[in-house]
């Protein structure tokens, strides 16, 4: 039998209704029936809601991709190695924290990426699918359910970050001076608030968008944003609107790239385009990671709350 | 276990004593305090402060009943609805919907697509805002509290449970969010997964089971927290008849537990079957409410004329159908095959026992008298025309 034949057959396995179990056995007192509880507090409510969206996380293609992703990174480090692409892409030195930046320069792109597939249809899917209707009937208030969700697709994403980074520490303990700064840890905290920003904006999106979109919201954090703030220069030759708008979130993931000392991030929309067009635009990403950060937090925390305005009023 | 507080009987549920009482969205409450050996009520206005002050005596707070301004609100009834209006846009859905279901009552809400049957019962969950109006449940404030929904359970639009969850996670997942432990929340899962008879199918995947067991899955995590108000939104839809019937089963063994159910359908026989009252409505307004039984009765009053089949053993003569023809009432009288007959009636019970006398008088054994006419689905349709032409 071909694997075709065996995958078809796998899909069409469907479990045929039966009624020939037994009913139940135990009385109402037995099974506690009429023992009543005390609801939980609203933060047990989201944890809850929390755990069961890991859970499901655990189960679907996000979680395998990122996977992928992980262990294709030591992979890529020692193949790159006589191939001229990858190493123009993940330049490597002797300087660990620029090594690590090196091995981490796919991040600005997988960021949002994964934030996108994380959350973009994270809340439509739940009113697709109907699940909704069985998930907000129960006694939890909907701030919990839209939390609980929220919070777990940014452990997700954040936690595949940090991991990414604890794998370019690992990977960079040979041939470098294995000299590990506060720079890197900084680095790390700017990484998850841009994180948090891609979330929380990928999030909003899903509670407005019927269908749920993972395209839409990459194209708007990859591509949009970034540029609008390298063609905005351009009308108004001012410095300070150029320094300004270096502070988008957008510009997140290059921040903290720059502060391990890996200025010229190629495998970003500003690196991309600077590319394709050498010296007309004189613009650069911010360069305070704590300006940076606060940025990404703000801004993240409003969408986070427009979204949950649009839920809460939502009429299902 | 009976509490008396200011001439008002309460009841006591068992209440577990690692439970504790979650104060923070009530404003006023009613406290269950044991002192000694005695249960007693605290008053009605206390506030949150209060209760807290209490708990740090050596009193224990061991339950509490949040409570609205409104004092005649919950006295005997599960669901009160009053005066629900749901606007979407200029479009009217529900108009000023008053509804009372009482404690143990099985009440059927019936009425025609768009009538505002699922809008109703989407307000009284919190899955729609309502434009105006109240919703109590179990005399609390369902729109200003949340915790209203603690015992209720609800099957909303045939909802469905995580695909690539099994039932027993899902169960895991309802009573962690009703604050049960994991030892009660196994006894309980296998208890209503038992009696929907999805008990055998515990851990697979929900997502390979058939639409029947899907739904029984739903009705299986509405019945979880034990809850004494039960709202189901079209259950039986779309379901094989042997699906129907096993819903319908389970949803019969609630009333042996003194639970409330609201149910919305368009299969008249289920709320025939099931329902002891009924509430119709159309374009969101009541058309009629009350006992199913009375409100056939009356329109069996009001109509007069049913049809009356008959089958019988023996010989039909000619005697006997021209008999029958020059009764008071008879009228189309049709011979429908060997030893059966139907005709329309419009007369009184008497006149109809004579007809049965008569069949005796011609020497005939009386197999079957079936009455059609006053039934549910008659009530139904001239509801609905009168709807109609009101309308026109």
């Amino acid at each position: 039998m071909s694997r075709k034949e065996k995958k078809a057959k796998k899909v069409k396995k469907t479990i045929v209704d039966s009624y020939d179990e037994s009913s139940r056995d135990l009385t109402d007192h037995q099974a506690h029936r009429d023992v009543v509880y005390a609801l939980p507090s609203k933060m047990s409510q989201t944890m809850q809601c929390y755990f069961v969206q890991m859970k499901r996380y655990t189960r679907q293609r996000v979680m395998v991709l990122s996977s992928v992703l992980l262990i294709l990174m030591p992979v890529i480090y020692y193949a790159r190695k006589g191939i001229y692409i990858l190493e123009w892409l993940l330049p490597t030195s002797a300087v660990t924290n620029i090594a690590i930046a090196g091995i981490l320069s796919f991040m600005p792109i997988l960021i949002v990426l994964l934030s996108c597939i994380a959350c973009g249809s994270i809340l439509s899917q739940e009113f697709n699918e109907r699940t909704a209707f069985l998930s907000l009937p129960l006694p939890m208030s909907r701030s919990s359910f839209y939390m609980g969700k929220f919070l777990a697709a940014f452990t997700l994403v954040g936690g595949i970050v940090a991991a990414a980074y604890g794998i370019a520490m690992l990977l960079t303990m040979t041939g470098t001076d294995r000299t590990y700064t506060w720079d890197l840890f900084r680095s790390l905290m700017v990484s998850l608030c841009f994180v948090f920003f891609c979330c929380s904006t990928t999030y909003m999106l899903s509670t407005k968008l019927k269908r749920g979109s993972t395209m839409l919201p990459f194209i708007l954090l990859f591509i949009v944003l970034p540029l609008i703030a390298e063609i905005v220069p351009v009308f108004f030759k001012m410095d300070v609107i150029s320094k300004i708008l270096g502070y988008l979130p957008c510009f997140g993931a290059d921040v903290a790239l720059n502060m391990l000392g890996y200025t010229n991030v190629v495998i970003s929309f500003n690196g991309i385009f600077s590319n394709f067009v050498p010296g007309l635009i004189d613009f650069s990403v911010g360069g305070n990671p704590i300006i940076m950060s606060i940025v990404c937090i703000l801004s993240g925390a409003l969408f986070l709350f427009l979204g949950y305005y649009v839920v809460k009023r939502r009429d299902v | 276990m009976t509490a008396q507080t200011s001439g008002c009987p309460l009841h006591l549920e068992r209440l577990k004593s690692s439970s504790k009482p979650n104060f923070s969205r009530c404003s006023l409450a009613q406290a269950i305090v044991p002192i000694g050996n005695d249960l007693f009520m605290l008053g009605s206005k206390m506030n949150v402060l209060n209760l807290m002050f209490c708990r740090t005596r050596d009193i224990q707070v061991i339950g509490f009943t949040p409570m609205d301004d409104d004092s005649d609100i919950g006295q005997g009834l599960s669901l009160d609805v009053r005066n629900l209006t749901k606007r979407f846009g200029n479009f009217t859905a529900v108009d000023n919907l008053s509804l009372k279901v009482k404690k143990g009552e099985f009440m059927g809400l019936l009425g025609p697509n768009g009538a505002g049957k699922s809008t109703t019962l989407k307000s009284i969950t919190g899955l729609i805002s309502p434009t105006k109006g109240k919703i109590y449940i179990n005399g609390i404030d369902s729109v200003k509290h949340r915790n209203a929904m603690t015992h209720v359970g609800c099957v909303i639009e045939t909802p469905e449970s995580y695909p690539n969850f099994t039932p027993t996670e899902m169960m895991q997942y309802v009573g962690r969010i009703h604050g049960l432990s994991n030892k009660e929340i196994k006894i309980r899962a296998r208890d209503v997964l038992e009696e929907v008879r999805m008990w055998s199918w515990r851990d697979k995947n929900i997502g390979e089971f058939s639409k029947g067991m899907r739904q029984r899955v739903s009705l299986a995590v509405a019945m979880f927290p034990n809850p004494n108000l039960v709202l189901l939104d079209e259950p039986t839809s779309g379901l094989d008849p042997r699906g129907m019937i096993e819903i319908r089963r389970t949803m019969n063994s609630l009333k042996k537990r003194d639970m409330s159910l609201l149910i919305s359908t368009h299969i008249l026989k289920e709320v025939s079957e099931m329902c002891t009252s009924m509430t119709m409505i159309n374009h969101g307004k009541t058309i009629i409410s009350g006992d199913v039984n009375k409100l056939i009765h009356n329109l069996a009053q009001n109509e007069n004329t049913v049809a009356i089949e008959l089958r019988m053993l023996g010989d039909l003569t000619n005697k006997f159908i021209s008999d029958i023809n020059a009764m008071t009432g008879v009228s189309n009288f049709e011979k429908m095959g060997e030893g059966s007959v139907k005709f329309s009636f419009n007369g009184t019970d008497d006149q109809q026992a004579d007809i049965v006398d008569l069949v005796y008088a011609h020497k005939l054994r009386l197999l079957c008298m079936n009455e059609t006419g006053a039934d549910i689905e008659s009530l139904y349709m001239k509801l609905t025309d009168e709807a109609r032409v009101n309308i026109k």
